[in-house]
This record gives C-alpha cells, structure tokens and sequence, in this order.
C-alpha cells in the first residue's frame, strides 16, 4: 500500500529529515566516521527523490547499501553486546528506512525509533547543554507527528491552491512546520508538570537486567606516571576534575591534599608506580584498610565527612584526603598498601562516593626491608651532584627533621615557581637544583624526593590535586584540572609516612589560594581561562553555570530511590490510603485544569464578555421567572413573556409591566443618554429582586 | 443487494447490540446534534496503543541503565499522550452538525446528503472526519472558528425504499494520532432508494384501449366502463390544479370518486405516450421487475415522452416532466414497501 499522500507530502518529508540530522547531531560522539558522511547522503538523496530527480532506490540498490552498511558496522565494533554498537546499528536502521518510506506506518516506525533515539544519547551524555538540545529535538519529532495527523487536509489545501501558484506550497510548508513546532511546544510545556509529579511519585525499580556500557572515554586528568612538564600541561586544563560537597565542617584550604596515585619508582627522569596500576586491580593484590572500624572507636580523630563527585576519569584511582574509607557509592573499592584507593572498573562515567577522612592518622605499616632499599633508590648514575649535596647536608644535620628543615629552606631561599621553566635535560633534577632553579610542583616534588631518597629517608611522589574553588554561594567546592599538584611523603620512624610538599615552601600562596595567585603575573595568561581573570563577569557566569551544571547533577541525574522516598516523606509524612490517594488525583486535576485553561479559555471568556448589561438583566430576568414556573422561549417576544408572566403572577402586574417597559427602552430606544440608561438599569434591578 | 432487500426487517434487529442499543438511549435521533462532553467517547487508537509499546522499551533503558533523562522523557511523552487527550477531546467538543438536504438515489448509486457543521467553541476544529457505514471514505473537515460549513455526504444505500441510515461517526485522531475521539450520532437520515436500473428495451407501444389490434388491458378496462365513452376519452388521471372545469369527469365525483381529469387521445401524439405495466416483465421477480420499470421511467423521460406507470396496487397517469418521473420513482421505490424499514439502529 503506498500513499500518495504521503510521497508527495513535501512539507512531511523535509521535517522528518530535518528531525533526522537532530537525532544524528544528538548522536554525533559515538558516530563512527563514516556516519558523518552516510547521513548527508541520505538525506539530498532523499531530498532528491522528493524533488523527482532521483528515482526511490530498487531493491538491488537497497541492498547494496544496506550490505556496505553492515560491512562497516562489522569491522567497526569487535564487541557486540553493549550498547553503543547497538545504538549505531539503530541508527543505520533508520537511516536506510528513511530511504524507503511507503505508507503512514513507516513513518510512526521512524518517528517513535526518533524518540528511543533520543533516549539513548542519555546513556553517553547528561549535560545541561546536551539535555537542552534532546528537548529541542523532542518538540521537534512532536511536530512532524502533529504534522502527519494534520496531513490529509493539507493534501486539499495544496491541491485547490494548485492553480493560484507553485511558490504557495513551499511556503505552506514552511508555515505547516511552523504551526506544528508551535502546537508541539505548547502541548510539551503543559505536560511537563505531570511528567514532574510522575518522576517524583511513580515508584522506582532496580534494573532489570544490564547491558555494560562501551566506554569510548579516553583517560582525563593525571596519568600513572610524572616526568617533568606532565603537571604543569595539566595546569592550563581549565575542565572541572571533581566536586565535593562536605556534610559538616570543610577542611581549611591548605589541608585540602586530594591524594590520588602514589608514585615510587624513579628512572632518573620520570616517577611512576612499581606495579602498573591496572595489575594491581586486576590481581586484588591489594589490602583492606587494617581494621580501620576497630580503630574508630578507641582514636579521638575527627571524622571530616564528605562526597565526592568525580568527572569520568578514565581511570581507576578516586580521590580523597587521607586517611580515607568510602562509606557509599562505590561498589567494591580495593585499598592499596600506600592508602590508594581503586574502583574495580575504569571511571568511564561520572561517579559519586562519599568519603570518611580521619586526617589525624597515618599510615603506620611498618616498613620491610625490601620497602626500605625501594623507597630510597636512586639510578645510581644519575643526578651525582644531588646526592652529593644531599650526603654533606646530612651530615651537617642532627636528625630527619633538621634534614628536612635544611631542605626546604634552600628551596625557599633559592627557588621561583613558574609554569614555564627552562628545558630540562637528562639529569632533571640536577639541572634543576644547581642551573635553572625554576619550577612548578613537579619539580619540587620530584627534586625533594631524591634528595630525601638520597640521605636514606624512604621518601615517594604522591600526585592528586591540592586545593579547589568554593562555589559562588559555598555550598560546594569545585576542583579543576588546573588544581593538579604533586607533592612528597616522607617515612619518618615512629610518625610512619609524613606529608611534605616543598611547594609550600617555595610559594606559599600556591597552597593557600591556589596555582593563579601564586604565579608571576605575566604567567597568568596561561590559563585557559585567561580572560576569565581579567572579566570578572565572565567568571561570574562560569560560576553561576557551574552551580546550575552541579544542581542538575544533584537533582536530576541523581535522584535515586533516596531522595524520592526523602522528598515524599518530607511532604507527605507517613503514607496513608487518603494521602496516596490525593496524590494520585490532585496532581491529574492539576494537570487538567492547565490544559484545560489553554485549550477552552477561548469560549470561556467569550460567553462572558458577550453579556452585556442588558443582556444580563435579561438574564437575571428569565432566571426569576423559571423560578417562578414560567418557562421561557427563544423565540418569544419580550412583551408575550411578559403577558404570559402577568396571567400566571397577577400580583405582579405592575412590577412586570415597568419591567417590560424599561427593557424595551434599554433594548430598542437609542437616544437615551448614559446617565438615563444607568437609571434604568437600576430601577429594572430593584424590580426584579421585588419580584418574590 | 437484492438478498438484503429480500430480507428486510428481520435481519437488522437481530443484529441490534447492546452497543446499538445503548447508543439509542444515549445519542437519540435527531436532525440536530451538538457534540458534548455526554456523547463524545475517547479511547487510545492502535497508534496509541503502539506509542505505549515504544514508551514501556523506553522506561526499561531508564530502568535498566538507572538513567534518570530517560525515565523523564518516558514520563513526559506518557504525561504528552495525557495532555493530547484534551486536545483530541476538544476537536469535537463545541462541534454542531445539522442535516439540510436529502437526495434521493437509486439503489447501487450515491445519495447526496448536505450537512451542516459548524462551530459553537469559538475554537478552529481541525481534522474532524465523518463516516458511515454506507459512505466508502471519511470525509475530512477543518472548522474554522465560528464558521460553518456545508459537507456533502456520499451514501450508498443498502436496499430499495425507504433507507434510514445508519448512525454518523464523526471522529478525529488529531493532533498526534495516539487517541481517537468518536461520536455515534443518529442524525435522522431517512433516504428514499429508487430500484437500481436495469436497461431493458421500452416495451411495445401500448396504446390506447381503442387500439383494436391489442387485447384491453384488464386494468383499463374497469376504468373505461365506469364512465360515459361517447367522447374520445383516452383515461382518466387524477385531478391537478389548473386543469380545465370543462374537462373534469364531473360524474365520477358525483359517484363519490373524487375529482378527475378527463384527458382526450386527440391532445397528445399517439406515438409519443407509452404505458409502462408491471405485467410487461412478467416473468421475472420482483425487484428485477421494478428494476426494469425503473430504467423505462428514465429513458421514457429522456426521450420527451408522455408516460404512465400501472403497478397492481397503483397507478400513475400518462403525464411528463421532472416531478412527473420523481412521482413515477417514488412509487417504484416505496412498491410494497410503504413504511419506512428500521436501517442499522
């Protein structure tokens, strides 16, 4: 059955193409590549074929694209269950369909894989941004569906305007699509209060069953490795790393270490961790945080608790201000000897845990012998001249600490931070002690290392993030990528691992207001967001945009069973049968009456202002009489009402008769004056509420 | 067809449902209709019901993937299909259909029903479409505001006579297609069904009486002996206003038979009038009968002829003209079939 109406429906077809480049651009991250140029065939393909141009293509032609399709959808994916290979061939679907649309009912299949469509671009991005642009597409296929069910009548419409002209029916089309983007908006606007009650009622399931997600996230942020210049590309990242908001007092600024990786292994020019990351995970060689719950009780620590908001890292590591155990949101978090803290899976999308820091304690596992000869090995040709400045200080002091004072006093003394340091060659720390004696976080970190390394102190890198950006009405506080730090832990005996960050000593303000203030000020502009400092309303609006992207992520993307069952109990107390009930039925009322308002508001305000003053005592008139018994007729004269009235209430007669009179005048007379007509009108009201 | 005029009242009220019948109480017969809240129905059309198909997959995604913009765009499409409920409602709602005009038509053909609709909302109706049980497609409408317009409703009629036609739908699906909206309405069509004609050659001439050469007609005969034969009177037919007094059969109203007209042979060419009997197709049933008549009517008037029609219950005199043949019609149709018969309600 083909559809004529359909096949010449010019202002149809474009809408649905154009609904289809939306749900193609909504889908624009996981298109492989070739997609980006398949969909704009099809579509002046299909532009061609309306224009009768092209032919539709013969089944040979069907085939051959459909096969090439498939052949690049196989070499494209080596897995198959999950879920961006199946979306993708979803898509390839319909984009073939769109190729071959015989009947109405090829349309509704279009349309309704339109809106699972949209739904699954969900699975890979949440943004505001993203949201906004699925909405528009949403009204979008709403309109071309109002369009399809409106299209008989436009058939006639174009074939009586045939003969005016063939410019009308473009423009007809336009005007369609206009009209039914118009009604699909109105029609989506009232049906999101509904929609808002339903998401907050409607009980929510567990799944039922998962698909995994295939995760095209690259890695993001700090890597498993340090080499000097690492860091400090990461500085001018301006993206947001994480958020946290704390449950109770924040912890001060220059306490806020984010520990992430712990880095131990040094060639001489790049740190890294002994054992790869990704076989720790995999073997779980790793310990439980030691009887940490036993602990609790008998320590007087303060516990700073918190949650943790943490942008897809591509990862394993979290981030948390030591000591920490993850209470919540993460399913199996693996500890590792150095207080690292691991996901079991790669952190392929945003993730949420919440974080308990007892920061008064160290770790304190004793150090093996094998750990002691580890931890303080250096390549034994390189950076000569560090460990022989590091043995004559050694000497030259009493203990650790005085080692440790000495040091970074000379950092003090010595050193500039900045972003942009020479070049450094071979032996990186020692060119950078002795020549350029200028550097950033790494190379602090890395050059105090083998200088504790160097007079026998087990000492190792530690990397993560220092510090962070309050949000502007501080109920949360943001950390970006530029927040990036590396600092050292030093093994003092008795103390166990102590936290040491020459940093600190070289530019204070660093770790105090962050990495922008500590900086000379030419150097500022190596931001990203450089403007951002020199506009203050700039970076007002990335902050207020900030705030609605972190209510968002709280109120919508993690509304959970939690927070339905907290917001219903809130409102509604303890649930009874009658408050169910009345949640069920008041919401639906509301709803009614929304749309209720827009759709006969028209006739509503009509029949009232059609009424006027006479016409209403007209009314009152006839509402009296019915009272009375007397029925009345349209097409009755007033005067035979009248007289019918006066022989059914004698006792009226003369009220009736002035009533009459009045009428008349008010009705037929025009040259009463305002004034007169007042009086009349009166006098008529006063009659009628006599007439008992 | 003619199976179905062979069995004409039995069967339809048999086939009366309780739908039918509820319907009859609810949605009575009537010229006039206004479409209201009390006989306007809503229920999800299979597009709809689909469309919740594609919803549910979508709340299993949400579901599944504990995705919270999936499960709001399942809920806000469910809460869409709620909102277009009111829309689809509000098509019909505040909608009036009135009945002007009623053609009738032969048996096999379409009758041109005129209705009226208009608007009494104050809003613009689109897409409101009519259809019936005798009608092949819906008729399309869109209603503008305070407007009314004039539809022609094309029906076919099941059988001969009197047809009253079944209920009216009038029903829209606009603007999303996912809830149908419908009314029943009886609107009181009552169309008068010639037989369908069946081309048959004019039988011979019947001339007459006085043509020596053919045997009287039995029928002509009776007639013939009532009344004075001295003048050259052809027959009498039934009295019409402006008809001369001087050719009034003025005894036959004196014998109590009421006013005739005496119509002399010498007043019409003999070969222009022509007799159409229902003894001509003897032989053959009923409604072919009829059928047979039916088509001479047609051709007799085409060809300018003077006509008379002989049933064996009634007869219509030698006479011509449009009102003549409509007369002629309206006496096959309604031929042992006088009471109107009950359509479909």
């Amino acid at each position: 059955m083909v559809d004529k109406y359909l096949l010449y429906s010019r202002p149809l077809m474009f809408s649905l193409l154009f609904a289809y480049s939306g749900i193609s651009a909504l889908h624009l991250a996981q298109l492989p590549i070739w997609m980006w140029f398949v969909c704009p065939v099809v579509i002046l393909w299909r532009i061609q074929i309306l224009r009768e141009k092209l032919a539709s293509p013969n089944r040979i032609v069907k085939l051959l694209f459909t096969g090439l399709l498939c052949a690049f959808l196989f070499f494209q994916y080596d897995q198959w269950i999950a879920v961006e290979p199946t979306v993708i061939l979803l898509l390839v679907a319909l984009t073939l369909k769109l190729l071959e649309i015989r009947c109405r009912r090829d349309v509704l299949v279009i349309l309704f894989l339109y809106y699972f469509l949209v739904a699954c671009g969900f699975l890979f991005e949440q943004s505001v941004v993203y949201s906004m642009a699925s909405a528009v597409v949403v009204v979008l296929i709403t309109a071309v569906l109002i369009q399809l069910h409106s299209l008989q009548s436009g058939y006639q419409y174009l074939s009586t305007q045939q003969s005016v002209k063939q410019q009308s029916a473009s423009q007809y089309a336009r005007q369609s699509l206009l009209n039914s983007v118009m009604l699909s908006t109105k029609m989506l606007f009232q049906s999101v209060f509904l929609a808002a009650v339903m998401l907050l009622l409607l009980p929510r399931l567990n799944p039922l069953w998962t698909v995994p997600i295939h995760s095209g996230v690259g890695t993001v942020g700090m890597s498993d490795s340090m080499s000097p210049g690492d860091i400090s590309s990461l500085i001018q990242n301006d993206s947001l790393a994480f958020r946290v908001t704390f449950a109770g007092d924040a912890v001060p600024k220059e306490s806020m270490y984010w520990r992430g990786l712990v880095l131990d292994d040094f060639d001489g020019r790049r740190w890294q961790r002994s054992e790869p990351v990704s076989r720790s995970v995999e073997t779980r060689r790793l310990l439980a945080p030691k009887g940490m719950s036993a602990e609790r009780s008998e320590t007087t620590d303060t516990i700073t608790e918190y949650e943790v908001l943490l942008e897809a890292t591509g990862q394993n590591w979290l981030y948390a201000i030591p000591e920490a155990v993850i209470t919540q949101g993460i399913k199996s978090p693996i500890y590792s000897a150095q207080s690292e803290i691991f996901q079991p899976q790669v952190i392929g999308q945003r993730i949420k845990y919440q974080v308990h820091s007892y920061r008064q304690r160290t770790n304190a596992n004793s150090l093996s012998n094998i750990d002691y000869r580890r931890l303080t090995y250096i390549p034994s040709n390189s950076n000569l001249r560090s460990r022989r400045i590091a043995r004559v200080w050694w000497q030259q002091s009493p203990n650790h600490e005085a080692y440790i004072q000495k040091v970074l006093t000379f950092y003090r003394d010595n050193f500039t931070y900045t972003l942009s340091p020479p070049k450094l060659g071979k032996d990186t720390v020692d060119e950078f002690l002795f020549d350029t004696l200028q550097g950033f976080c790494e190379h602090f970190s890395s050059s105090f290392t083998v200088l504790m390394r160097a007079a026998g102190i087990p000492a190792r890198v530690v990397v993560g993030y220092q510090g962070g950006e309050w949000s502007e009405n501080g109920d949360y506080l943001q950390v970006y990528q530029r927040d990036a730090h590396a600092w050292t832990e030093v093994w003092l005996d008795g103390k166990g691992w102590v936290r040491v960050d020459p940093t600190a000593a070289v530019a204070e303000i660093r770790i105090q207001e962050g990495v922008n203030a500590a900086l000379p000020h030419r150097e500022r502009g190596f931001f990203g967001n450089s403007s951002v400092n020199d506009y203050r309303w700039l970076k007002g609006l990335q902050q207020q945009w900030n705030t609605m992207d972190y209510r968002w992520q709280r109120w919508v993307l993690d509304y959970d069973n939690d927070k339905q069952q907290s917001i219903l109990e809130k409102y509604l107390g303890e649930l009874t049968v009658g408050k169910v009930i009345a949640a069920v039925v008041f919401p639906l009322v509301l709803a009614a009456g929304i749309i209720g308002f827009g759709l006969f508001r028209a006739s509503f305000l009509r029949k009232y202002l059609q009424k006027t003053p006479e016409k209403k005592l007209y009314l009152l008139l006839q509402k009296k009489l019915i009272k009375h018994g007397i029925k009345f007729d349209e097409s009755e004269s007033l005067k035979h009402i009248c007289k019918r009235a006066i022989s059914e209430l004698p006792m009226h007669e003369n009220i009736l008769w002035d009533i009459y009179n009045d009428l008349e005048k008010l009705f037929y007379r025009t040259d009463t004056t305002k004034e007169q007509s007042v009086n009349i009108r009166a006098r008529i009201r006063e009659n009628i509420h006599t007439l008992r | 067809m003619m199976k179905k005029s062979a069995l004409p009242h039995t069967k339809n009220n048999q086939t009366t449902s309780f739908y039918q019948r509820w319907l009859k109480r609810r949605i009575p017969a009537n010229k006039k209709q206004r479409l209201h809240r009390k006989n306007i129905f809503i229920l999800p059309s299979t597009i709809g019901v689909s469309f919740l198909l594609t919803l549910l997959l979508l709340w299993l995604l949400g579901t599944n993937y504990q995705n919270n913009l999936a499960l709001v765009l399942t809920f806000l499409l469910l809460s869409l299909m709620h909102t277009c409920m009111f829309y689809t409602y509000a098509t019909l709602s505040g909608l009036s259909l009135e009945i002007i005009s009623v053609d009738p038509c032969f048996l096999g053909g379409k009758a041109r029903v005129q209705c009226r609709i208009s608007s009494e909302s104050g809003r613009q109706h689109q897409q409101v479409q009519l259809v019936s049980e005798e009608m092949e497609e819906a008729v399309v409408v869109n209603v503008q505001k305070n407007v009314s317009q004039v539809v022609t409703l094309l029906m076919s009629p099941h059988y001969r006579g009197w047809y009253s036609a079944k209920r009216l739908r009038v029903f829209s699906t606009y603007p999303l297609g996912l809830l149908r909206a419908w009314s029943d309405l009886d609107m009181d069509v009552l169309l008068l069904v010639y037989p369908a004609p069946i081309e048959s050659t004019l039988p011979d001439m019947h001339l007459p009486v006085n043509d020596a050469t053919e045997e009287p007609d039995s029928a002509i005969t009776i007639t013939m002996n009532t009344f004075d034969t001295k003048e050259d009177i052809s027959h009498l037919r039934e009295y019409r206003m402006g008809d001369s007094p001087k050719q009034i059969a003025w005894k036959n109203y004196a014998k109590g038979q009421g006013l005739a007209t005496k119509e002399y042979e010498d007043q019409k060419t003999a070969e222009n009038e022509q007799w159409l009997l229902w003894d001509d197709f003897s032989g053959l049933g009923t409604e072919t009968r009829l059928s047979r008549l039916c088509d001479c009517v047609l051709q007799a008037e085409e060809n300018d002829m003077v006509y008379g029609l002989k049933l064996p219950n009634h007869e219509l005199p030698l006479d011509s003209g449009i009102a003549h043949k409509e007369q002629l019609l309206r006496a096959l149709a309604l031929f042992n079939d006088g009471e109107p018969r009950v359509g479909g309600k």
